[in-house]
Protein backbone atom coordinates (compact mmCIF):
# COMPACT_ATOMS: atom_id res chain seq x y z
CA UNK A 1 0.00 0.00 0.00
CA UNK A 2 1.21 3.45 -0.74
CA UNK A 3 0.56 6.33 1.28
CA UNK A 4 0.31 9.81 -0.70
CA UNK A 5 3.40 11.93 0.46
CA UNK A 6 2.16 15.37 2.37
CA UNK A 7 4.09 18.14 1.70
CA UNK A 8 4.26 20.95 3.69
CA UNK A 9 5.49 24.13 2.91
CA UNK A 10 6.43 26.38 5.84
CA UNK A 11 7.74 29.96 6.00
CA UNK A 12 10.52 30.04 8.98
CA UNK A 13 13.21 33.89 9.78
CA UNK A 14 15.71 32.71 7.99
CA UNK A 15 17.16 30.02 5.60
CA UNK A 16 20.41 30.54 4.55
CA UNK A 17 20.83 28.52 1.88
CA UNK A 18 19.40 25.54 -0.49
CA UNK A 19 19.95 22.48 1.13
CA UNK A 20 18.33 18.80 0.85
CA UNK A 21 18.05 15.63 3.02
CA UNK A 22 16.34 13.36 5.36
CA UNK A 23 15.85 14.50 8.89
CA UNK A 24 17.73 13.57 12.08
CA UNK A 25 15.46 15.40 15.08
CA UNK A 26 17.24 16.71 18.39
CA UNK A 27 15.92 18.23 21.19
CA UNK A 28 18.32 19.95 22.84
CA UNK A 29 22.21 19.81 21.63
CA UNK A 30 25.70 20.59 22.48
CA UNK A 31 28.25 20.41 19.77
CA UNK A 32 30.87 20.24 22.16
CA UNK A 33 29.81 16.69 23.55
CA UNK A 34 26.72 15.78 22.27
CA UNK A 35 28.51 15.04 18.58
CA UNK A 36 31.71 13.02 17.55
CA UNK A 37 33.28 15.02 15.30
CA UNK A 38 35.50 12.37 13.89
CA UNK A 39 32.11 10.35 12.89
CA UNK A 40 29.24 12.62 12.70
CA UNK A 41 27.34 10.74 14.96
CA UNK A 42 25.55 11.66 17.77
CA UNK A 43 27.19 10.26 20.84
CA UNK A 44 23.66 9.35 22.74
CA UNK A 45 21.57 7.38 19.78
CA UNK A 46 24.47 6.50 17.38
CA UNK A 47 22.59 8.17 14.80
CA UNK A 48 24.74 9.76 12.05
CA UNK A 49 24.08 13.43 11.04
CA UNK A 50 26.36 13.31 8.13
CA UNK A 51 24.35 14.43 4.99
CA UNK A 52 21.13 14.57 6.83
CA UNK A 53 18.97 17.65 7.82
CA UNK A 54 19.76 18.26 11.54
CA UNK A 55 16.47 19.60 12.88
CA UNK A 56 17.33 20.88 16.76
CA UNK A 57 14.70 22.64 19.04
CA UNK A 58 17.25 24.77 20.91
CA UNK A 59 21.32 24.67 21.67
CA UNK A 60 22.92 24.63 24.97
CA UNK A 61 26.29 24.45 25.81
CA UNK A 62 29.65 26.21 25.42
CA UNK A 63 31.45 28.51 22.37
CA UNK A 64 33.13 25.71 21.84
CA UNK A 65 30.35 24.56 19.60
CA UNK A 66 31.35 26.64 16.87
CA UNK A 67 34.97 24.55 16.39
CA UNK A 68 33.22 21.43 16.37
CA UNK A 69 30.79 22.57 13.66
CA UNK A 70 33.66 23.68 11.50
CA UNK A 71 35.65 20.37 12.11
CA UNK A 72 32.73 18.18 11.06
CA UNK A 73 32.60 20.24 7.55
CA UNK A 74 36.37 19.97 7.63
CA UNK A 75 36.19 15.93 7.66
CA UNK A 76 33.12 16.02 5.59
CA UNK A 77 31.02 14.68 8.37
CA UNK A 78 28.83 17.66 8.44
CA UNK A 79 25.31 17.63 8.04
CA UNK A 80 23.75 19.57 4.75
CA UNK A 81 21.93 21.76 6.77
CA UNK A 82 20.74 22.42 10.49
CA UNK A 83 17.66 23.92 11.24
CA UNK A 84 16.05 24.96 14.96
CA UNK A 85 13.50 26.30 16.55
CA UNK A 86 15.43 29.03 18.42
CA UNK A 87 18.45 30.60 16.45
CA UNK A 88 21.74 30.20 18.12
CA UNK A 89 25.28 32.66 17.77
CA UNK A 90 27.54 29.85 18.40
CA UNK A 91 25.67 27.64 15.75
CA UNK A 92 25.38 30.16 13.47
CA UNK A 93 29.56 31.01 13.35
CA UNK A 94 30.33 27.68 12.87
CA UNK A 95 27.71 27.15 9.95
CA UNK A 96 29.23 30.16 8.36
CA UNK A 97 32.66 29.15 8.58
CA UNK A 98 32.02 25.52 7.99
CA UNK A 99 30.16 26.20 4.70
CA UNK A 100 26.91 24.78 6.05
CA UNK A 101 23.43 25.85 5.32
CA UNK A 102 21.18 27.21 8.06
CA UNK A 103 17.46 27.35 9.08
CA UNK A 104 16.01 29.21 12.16
CA UNK A 105 12.40 29.82 13.56
CA UNK A 106 11.07 27.10 12.55
CA UNK A 107 7.59 26.93 14.35
CA UNK A 108 7.11 24.77 17.15
CA UNK A 109 3.98 22.72 15.74
CA UNK A 110 6.26 21.82 12.65
CA UNK A 111 8.83 20.95 15.05
CA UNK A 112 6.51 18.58 16.49
CA UNK A 113 4.93 17.19 13.50
CA UNK A 114 8.68 16.17 12.06
CA UNK A 115 10.36 12.94 12.22
CA UNK A 116 13.73 11.13 11.57
CA UNK A 117 12.41 9.51 8.19
CA UNK A 118 10.76 13.01 6.67
CA UNK A 119 12.41 14.76 4.17
CA UNK A 120 13.64 18.72 4.28
CA UNK A 121 14.09 21.22 1.68
CA UNK A 122 15.16 24.51 2.33
CA UNK A 123 14.82 27.17 0.01
CA UNK A 124 16.20 30.48 0.96
CA UNK A 125 15.57 32.95 2.11
CA UNK A 126 13.03 32.12 4.60
CA UNK A 127 11.09 28.51 3.11
CA UNK A 128 11.20 25.42 4.43
CA UNK A 129 9.68 22.12 2.44
CA UNK A 130 8.94 19.31 4.81
CA UNK A 131 7.69 16.39 3.08
CA UNK A 132 6.10 13.83 5.32
CA UNK A 133 7.40 10.48 4.57
CA UNK A 134 6.82 8.81 7.60
CA UNK A 135 3.12 6.86 7.92
CA UNK B 1 32.19 39.57 8.11
CA UNK B 2 29.82 37.85 7.10
CA UNK B 3 28.99 35.96 10.43
CA UNK B 4 29.11 38.80 12.55
CA UNK B 5 26.15 40.13 10.24
CA UNK B 6 24.41 36.53 10.65
CA UNK B 7 24.82 36.55 14.11
CA UNK B 8 24.04 40.16 14.74
CA UNK B 9 20.32 39.42 12.40
CA UNK B 10 19.93 36.43 14.57
CA UNK B 11 19.69 38.53 17.52
CA UNK B 12 17.47 41.26 16.10
CA UNK B 13 20.33 44.12 15.22
CA UNK B 14 20.41 46.13 12.73
CA UNK B 15 23.64 47.05 11.83
CA UNK B 16 27.34 47.00 12.97
CA UNK B 17 29.30 49.31 14.96
CA UNK B 18 32.30 49.95 15.20
CA UNK B 19 34.38 48.58 18.59
CA UNK B 20 37.60 49.88 19.83
CA UNK B 21 38.83 46.71 21.69
CA UNK B 22 38.09 42.86 21.24
CA UNK B 23 39.06 40.48 23.69
CA UNK B 24 39.18 36.46 22.76
CA UNK B 25 38.42 33.28 24.92
CA UNK B 26 38.85 29.81 24.08
CA UNK B 27 42.45 29.70 24.00
CA UNK B 28 43.18 26.98 25.80
CA UNK B 29 43.85 23.44 23.98
CA UNK B 30 41.91 21.61 26.70
CA UNK B 31 38.20 23.26 25.69
CA UNK B 32 38.91 23.78 21.34
CA UNK B 33 41.01 21.10 20.50
CA UNK B 34 42.01 20.09 17.59
CA UNK B 35 39.24 21.46 15.97
CA UNK B 36 39.91 24.75 17.35
CA UNK B 37 43.79 24.78 16.03
CA UNK B 38 42.04 23.52 12.41
CA UNK B 39 40.00 26.81 12.47
CA UNK B 40 42.50 29.34 13.56
CA UNK B 41 45.46 28.05 10.59
CA UNK B 42 42.71 28.75 8.44
CA UNK B 43 42.03 32.13 9.42
CA UNK B 44 46.19 32.77 9.16
CA UNK B 45 45.93 30.61 5.88
CA UNK B 46 43.75 33.51 4.61
CA UNK B 47 45.92 36.26 5.90
CA UNK B 48 43.35 37.42 8.53
CA UNK B 49 44.56 39.99 10.63
CA UNK B 50 42.79 41.91 13.71
CA UNK B 51 42.00 45.91 12.79
CA UNK B 52 41.52 47.07 16.25
CA UNK B 53 43.21 46.77 19.68
CA UNK B 54 42.66 43.02 20.60
CA UNK B 55 44.18 40.76 23.58
CA UNK B 56 43.30 37.14 24.21
CA UNK B 57 42.24 35.52 27.33
CA UNK B 58 45.26 32.97 29.25
CA UNK B 59 45.78 29.43 27.89
CA UNK B 60 46.31 26.43 29.52
CA UNK B 61 49.24 25.48 32.05
CA UNK B 62 50.71 23.03 29.00
CA UNK B 63 53.00 25.71 28.13
CA UNK B 64 53.78 26.94 31.73
CA UNK B 65 54.79 23.65 32.80
CA UNK B 66 55.35 21.68 29.64
CA UNK B 67 56.77 18.60 31.77
CA UNK B 68 53.53 17.72 33.16
CA UNK B 69 51.59 17.42 29.67
CA UNK B 70 52.00 14.74 26.38
CA UNK B 71 54.35 16.62 23.94
CA UNK B 72 51.22 16.91 21.29
CA UNK B 73 49.43 18.73 24.45
CA UNK B 74 52.11 21.44 24.71
CA UNK B 75 52.95 22.05 21.16
CA UNK B 76 49.55 22.27 20.01
CA UNK B 77 49.13 24.70 22.92
CA UNK B 78 51.75 26.92 21.79
CA UNK B 79 51.10 26.83 17.82
CA UNK B 80 47.20 28.31 19.36
CA UNK B 81 49.54 31.19 20.81
CA UNK B 82 51.78 31.97 17.06
CA UNK B 83 48.81 31.51 15.07
CA UNK B 84 47.09 34.36 17.49
CA UNK B 85 49.88 36.38 17.96
CA UNK B 86 50.54 35.99 14.25
CA UNK B 87 46.85 37.68 13.26
CA UNK B 88 48.19 40.76 15.13
CA UNK B 89 46.93 39.67 18.86
CA UNK B 90 48.87 41.68 21.73
CA UNK B 91 51.90 39.09 22.37
CA UNK B 92 51.34 39.83 26.16
CA UNK B 93 48.09 39.87 26.90
CA UNK B 94 46.81 36.01 27.65
CA UNK B 95 44.88 37.32 30.71
CA UNK B 96 41.45 37.70 31.61
CA UNK B 97 41.42 41.32 32.84
CA UNK B 98 42.24 42.45 29.81
CA UNK B 99 40.93 46.00 31.41
CA UNK B 100 44.59 45.85 33.07
CA UNK B 101 46.56 46.19 29.81
CA UNK B 102 43.72 48.75 28.14
CA UNK B 103 41.13 50.15 30.54
CA UNK B 104 38.06 51.06 28.29
CA UNK B 105 36.24 54.69 28.50
CA UNK B 106 33.18 55.25 29.51
CA UNK B 107 30.52 54.67 26.57
CA UNK B 108 32.96 52.86 24.75
CA UNK B 109 31.58 49.48 22.44
CA UNK B 110 33.96 46.89 22.72
CA UNK B 111 33.50 42.83 21.70
CA UNK B 112 34.81 41.12 24.23
CA UNK B 113 34.55 37.38 24.93
CA UNK B 114 35.34 36.31 29.16
CA UNK B 115 32.00 36.29 30.98
CA UNK B 116 34.04 38.16 34.32
CA UNK B 117 35.85 40.49 31.80
CA UNK B 118 32.62 41.12 29.99
CA UNK B 119 30.75 42.09 33.46
CA UNK B 120 33.72 43.94 34.90
CA UNK B 121 33.63 46.05 31.49
CA UNK B 122 29.81 47.21 31.96
CA UNK B 123 29.16 47.05 35.62
CA UNK B 124 32.35 48.95 36.32
CA UNK B 125 33.92 51.01 33.69
CA UNK B 126 30.54 52.02 31.84
CA UNK B 127 31.92 50.09 28.53
CA UNK B 128 29.29 48.24 26.60
CA UNK B 129 29.67 44.49 25.57
CA UNK B 130 28.13 41.61 24.85
CA UNK B 131 29.51 37.98 26.12
CA UNK B 132 30.63 37.66 22.31
CA UNK B 133 31.90 33.65 22.06
CA UNK B 134 35.59 33.76 21.60
CA UNK B 135 35.34 32.89 17.73
CA UNK B 136 33.22 35.64 17.19
CA UNK B 137 35.21 37.95 19.41
CA UNK B 138 38.41 37.03 17.09
CA UNK B 139 36.35 37.57 14.08
CA UNK B 140 34.92 40.92 15.31
CA UNK B 141 38.76 42.11 15.91
CA UNK B 142 39.69 41.21 12.57
CA UNK B 143 36.04 42.86 11.40
CA UNK B 144 36.83 45.84 14.00
CA UNK B 145 32.71 45.50 14.42
CA UNK B 146 30.19 43.99 15.91
CA UNK B 147 26.37 43.50 15.40
CA UNK B 148 24.55 46.30 17.84
CA UNK B 149 22.68 44.33 19.90
CA UNK B 150 21.93 43.43 24.02
CA UNK B 151 24.21 45.49 26.07
CA UNK B 152 25.17 47.94 23.57
CA UNK B 153 21.84 49.84 23.52
CA UNK B 154 20.75 51.50 25.97
CA UNK B 155 17.29 49.76 26.57
CA UNK B 156 19.31 46.53 27.69
CA UNK B 157 20.68 48.43 30.18
CA UNK B 158 18.41 48.58 32.52
CA UNK B 159 17.99 46.89 36.53
CA UNK B 160 14.73 44.73 37.16
CA UNK B 161 15.74 44.25 40.68
CA UNK B 162 17.19 45.54 43.88
CA UNK B 163 18.97 43.73 46.02
CA UNK B 164 20.10 44.92 49.50
CA UNK B 165 23.55 43.16 50.77
CA UNK B 166 23.25 43.09 54.74
CA UNK B 167 27.11 41.76 54.63
CA UNK B 168 29.96 44.12 53.73
CA UNK B 169 32.43 42.90 51.36
CA UNK B 170 35.56 42.94 53.72
CA UNK B 171 37.46 39.85 51.89
CA UNK B 172 37.85 38.11 48.54
CA UNK B 173 35.97 34.92 49.44
CA UNK B 174 33.18 37.34 50.85
CA UNK B 175 32.91 39.18 47.77
CA UNK B 176 32.65 35.75 46.25
CA UNK B 177 30.41 34.35 48.43
CA UNK B 178 27.81 37.57 47.74
CA UNK B 179 28.65 37.19 44.24
CA UNK B 180 27.89 33.67 43.87
CA UNK B 181 24.67 34.15 45.77
CA UNK B 182 23.42 36.83 43.25
CA UNK B 183 23.79 35.15 40.62
CA UNK B 184 21.99 32.53 41.52
CA UNK B 185 18.98 34.76 42.22
CA UNK B 186 19.36 37.19 39.73
CA UNK B 187 17.52 36.04 36.16
CA UNK B 188 17.92 40.24 35.13
CA UNK B 189 20.55 43.05 35.93
CA UNK B 190 19.80 43.76 39.46
CA UNK B 191 21.18 47.09 40.95
CA UNK B 192 23.05 45.79 43.75
CA UNK B 193 23.54 47.57 47.11
CA UNK B 194 26.81 46.78 49.23
CA UNK B 195 29.52 47.85 51.23
CA UNK B 196 32.93 48.08 49.91
CA UNK B 197 36.20 48.25 51.65
CA UNK B 198 37.29 52.05 51.13
CA UNK B 199 41.36 51.01 50.28
CA UNK B 200 41.10 51.09 46.09
CA UNK B 201 43.11 47.87 45.34
CA UNK B 202 40.80 46.28 47.59
CA UNK B 203 38.02 47.23 46.70
CA UNK B 204 38.85 46.66 42.59
CA UNK B 205 39.62 43.30 44.01
CA UNK B 206 36.69 42.74 45.65
CA UNK B 207 34.38 44.24 42.75
CA UNK B 208 35.92 41.94 40.43
CA UNK B 209 35.74 38.19 42.25
CA UNK B 210 32.06 39.53 43.13
CA UNK B 211 31.38 40.47 39.56
CA UNK B 212 33.44 36.89 38.42
CA UNK B 213 31.53 35.37 40.68
CA UNK B 214 27.89 36.36 39.93
CA UNK B 215 28.82 35.33 35.91
CA UNK B 216 29.76 31.89 37.45
CA UNK B 217 26.12 31.50 38.57
CA UNK B 218 24.14 33.31 35.99
CA UNK B 219 24.69 34.70 32.29
CA UNK B 220 25.24 38.25 33.50
CA UNK B 221 26.74 40.67 31.88
CA UNK B 222 26.35 43.40 33.76
CA UNK B 223 25.41 44.01 37.30
CA UNK B 224 24.00 47.75 38.50
CA UNK B 225 26.42 48.29 41.60
CA UNK B 226 25.43 51.52 43.51
CA UNK B 227 28.22 54.40 43.66
CA UNK B 228 30.39 52.00 41.69
CA UNK B 229 28.51 51.78 38.30
CA UNK B 230 28.84 54.95 36.41
CA UNK B 231 25.63 55.03 34.15
CA UNK B 232 22.77 57.35 36.00
CA UNK B 233 19.49 55.91 36.78
CA UNK B 234 16.47 57.16 37.58
CA UNK B 235 15.64 57.33 41.05
CA UNK B 236 11.76 56.44 40.60
CA UNK B 237 12.58 53.48 38.50
CA UNK B 238 14.51 52.57 41.22
CA UNK B 239 12.20 53.08 43.57
CA UNK B 240 9.65 50.80 41.77
CA UNK B 241 12.30 47.93 41.59
CA UNK B 242 11.23 44.84 43.57
CA UNK B 243 13.66 44.50 46.65
CA UNK B 244 15.21 41.57 48.36
CA UNK B 245 17.75 41.19 50.95
CA UNK B 246 20.83 39.23 51.54
CA UNK B 247 22.27 38.63 55.38
CA UNK B 248 25.00 37.01 56.92
CA UNK B 249 23.89 33.43 56.80
CA UNK B 250 23.19 33.21 53.03
CA UNK B 251 26.39 33.99 52.87
CA UNK B 252 28.15 32.11 55.13
CA UNK B 253 26.56 28.55 53.21
CA UNK B 254 29.30 29.15 51.13
CA UNK B 255 32.22 28.82 53.32
CA UNK B 256 33.93 25.24 53.27
CA UNK B 257 36.01 23.23 55.15
CA UNK B 258 39.63 23.83 54.17
CA UNK B 259 40.35 20.45 51.94
CA UNK B 260 44.25 21.62 51.48
CA UNK B 261 47.73 23.17 51.83
CA UNK B 262 47.54 24.64 48.55
CA UNK B 263 46.04 27.44 47.58
CA UNK B 264 45.36 29.34 44.46
CA UNK B 265 45.06 32.57 43.76
CA UNK B 266 44.06 34.67 40.84
CA UNK B 267 41.01 33.84 39.27
CA UNK B 268 40.45 36.01 37.60
CA UNK B 269 44.27 37.11 37.28
CA UNK B 270 45.91 39.30 39.72
CA UNK B 271 47.88 42.61 38.55
CA UNK B 272 51.10 43.81 41.00
CA UNK B 273 49.11 46.07 42.90
CA UNK B 274 46.53 42.90 44.18
CA UNK B 275 49.32 40.94 44.32
CA UNK B 276 51.45 42.96 46.59
CA UNK B 277 48.24 43.39 48.18
CA UNK B 278 47.51 39.67 48.77
CA UNK B 279 51.32 38.73 49.81
CA UNK B 280 50.70 41.26 53.02
CA UNK B 281 47.51 39.97 53.56
CA UNK B 282 49.28 36.64 54.30
CA UNK B 283 52.23 38.04 55.93
CA UNK B 284 49.82 39.26 58.58
CA UNK B 285 46.88 37.04 58.36
CA UNK B 286 46.75 33.78 61.09
CA UNK B 287 44.73 31.79 58.34
CA UNK B 288 48.20 31.47 56.39
CA UNK B 289 49.44 29.48 58.54
CA UNK B 290 47.33 26.14 57.43
CA UNK B 291 48.73 26.80 54.25
CA UNK B 292 52.52 25.74 52.95
CA UNK B 293 51.90 26.39 49.21
CA UNK B 294 50.22 29.70 47.20
CA UNK B 295 49.46 29.41 43.08
CA UNK B 296 48.90 32.81 41.97
CA UNK B 297 48.10 33.48 38.30
CA UNK B 298 49.07 36.50 36.64
CA UNK B 299 48.91 38.35 32.99
CA UNK B 300 51.27 37.16 30.89
CA UNK B 301 53.02 40.07 31.29
CA UNK B 302 53.67 40.59 34.90
CA UNK B 303 57.15 42.07 36.68
CA UNK B 304 57.70 41.42 39.96
CA UNK B 305 59.04 44.57 41.87
CA UNK B 306 61.75 44.37 44.57
CA UNK B 307 58.76 44.84 47.35
CA UNK B 308 57.34 42.09 46.17
CA UNK B 309 60.14 39.91 45.65
CA UNK B 310 61.02 40.67 49.32
CA UNK B 311 57.15 39.71 50.51
CA UNK B 312 57.93 36.27 48.87
CA UNK B 313 61.35 35.59 50.26
CA UNK B 314 59.86 36.22 54.08
CA UNK B 315 56.68 34.12 53.21
CA UNK B 316 59.22 31.38 52.73
CA UNK B 317 61.11 32.10 55.91
CA UNK B 318 58.38 31.41 57.10
CA UNK B 319 57.10 28.14 55.48
CA UNK B 320 54.73 29.67 52.39
CA UNK B 321 56.20 28.70 48.94
CA UNK B 322 54.66 31.25 46.37
CA UNK B 323 54.95 30.46 42.66
CA UNK B 324 53.74 32.85 40.39
CA UNK B 325 52.23 31.65 36.76
CA UNK B 326 52.33 34.07 34.11
CA UNK B 327 49.67 33.63 31.04
CA UNK B 328 47.61 31.32 31.96
CA UNK B 329 44.52 29.80 34.07
CA UNK B 330 44.23 27.13 35.81
CA UNK B 331 40.78 26.23 34.85
CA UNK B 332 41.12 25.73 31.02
CA UNK B 333 43.95 22.69 32.55
CA UNK B 334 43.79 19.47 32.71
CA UNK B 335 45.07 19.37 36.69
CA UNK B 336 44.49 15.69 37.43
CA UNK B 337 48.34 14.89 36.40
CA UNK B 338 49.78 18.28 38.15
CA UNK B 339 48.07 18.71 41.77
CA UNK B 340 48.22 15.36 44.01
CA UNK B 341 45.83 17.63 46.56
CA UNK B 342 42.48 19.40 46.04
CA UNK B 343 43.07 23.15 45.89
CA UNK B 344 41.33 25.64 48.56
CA UNK B 345 40.68 29.20 46.67
CA UNK B 346 38.70 32.28 47.74
CA UNK B 347 37.61 32.59 44.34
CA UNK B 348 33.95 31.65 43.50
CA UNK B 349 34.66 31.25 39.82
CA UNK B 350 37.99 28.95 40.48
CA UNK B 351 35.48 27.16 42.85
CA UNK B 352 32.88 26.43 40.75
CA UNK B 353 34.92 25.75 37.62
CA UNK B 354 37.91 23.73 38.55
CA UNK B 355 36.04 20.07 39.79
CA UNK B 356 34.00 20.44 37.03
CA UNK B 357 36.52 21.67 34.36
CA UNK B 358 40.22 20.94 35.76
CA UNK B 359 38.74 18.00 37.01
CA UNK B 360 40.71 17.82 40.61
CA UNK B 361 38.33 18.87 43.92
CA UNK B 362 38.17 22.86 45.33
CA UNK B 363 36.76 24.38 48.41
CA UNK B 364 36.17 27.81 48.91
CA UNK B 365 37.97 28.86 52.45
CA UNK B 366 37.60 31.96 54.54
CA UNK B 367 40.99 33.13 53.77
CA UNK B 368 41.45 36.42 52.76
Amino acid sequence: MLSSERVVEVKVRRVSGYARGEVVKVWRLSFLGDVDPETGRLRESGKSIDGKILVVHSFRGSTVGTYVIYALASRKRAPNAIVSVNPDPVVIAGCILGGIPFAYGLPEEIYELLEDCDVLELRPPNTVVVRKRCR
Amino acid sequence: MKVLVEVGEALGAERLIPVSHAHVSGISIFNIGVSGVELLEKLVSMNARVRVYTTANPYSMAIEIPQFFDEKIVALQRRVVELLTAMGIDESSFTCIPYALRRPGYGEHLAWAESSAVIYANSVLGARTNREGGIVALLAGIAGRTYEAGMHLDENRRPSLRILVEVPATSIWIASAIGLYVGSVSKDIPFVSMGIDRDPVAARLYLKNFLASVATTSSLPMVFIENVTPERIDEKELASLERVSIDRKEIENYIEERCSSTLLLGCPHLDLDEVRYVLRKLLTNEVSKFFNHVMIFVPRRFEVSDDVRNLIIELKRRGLEVALFRGCCPVVTDLRNVVVEPLATVHGKARHYIPKLAGVPCCLVNAL
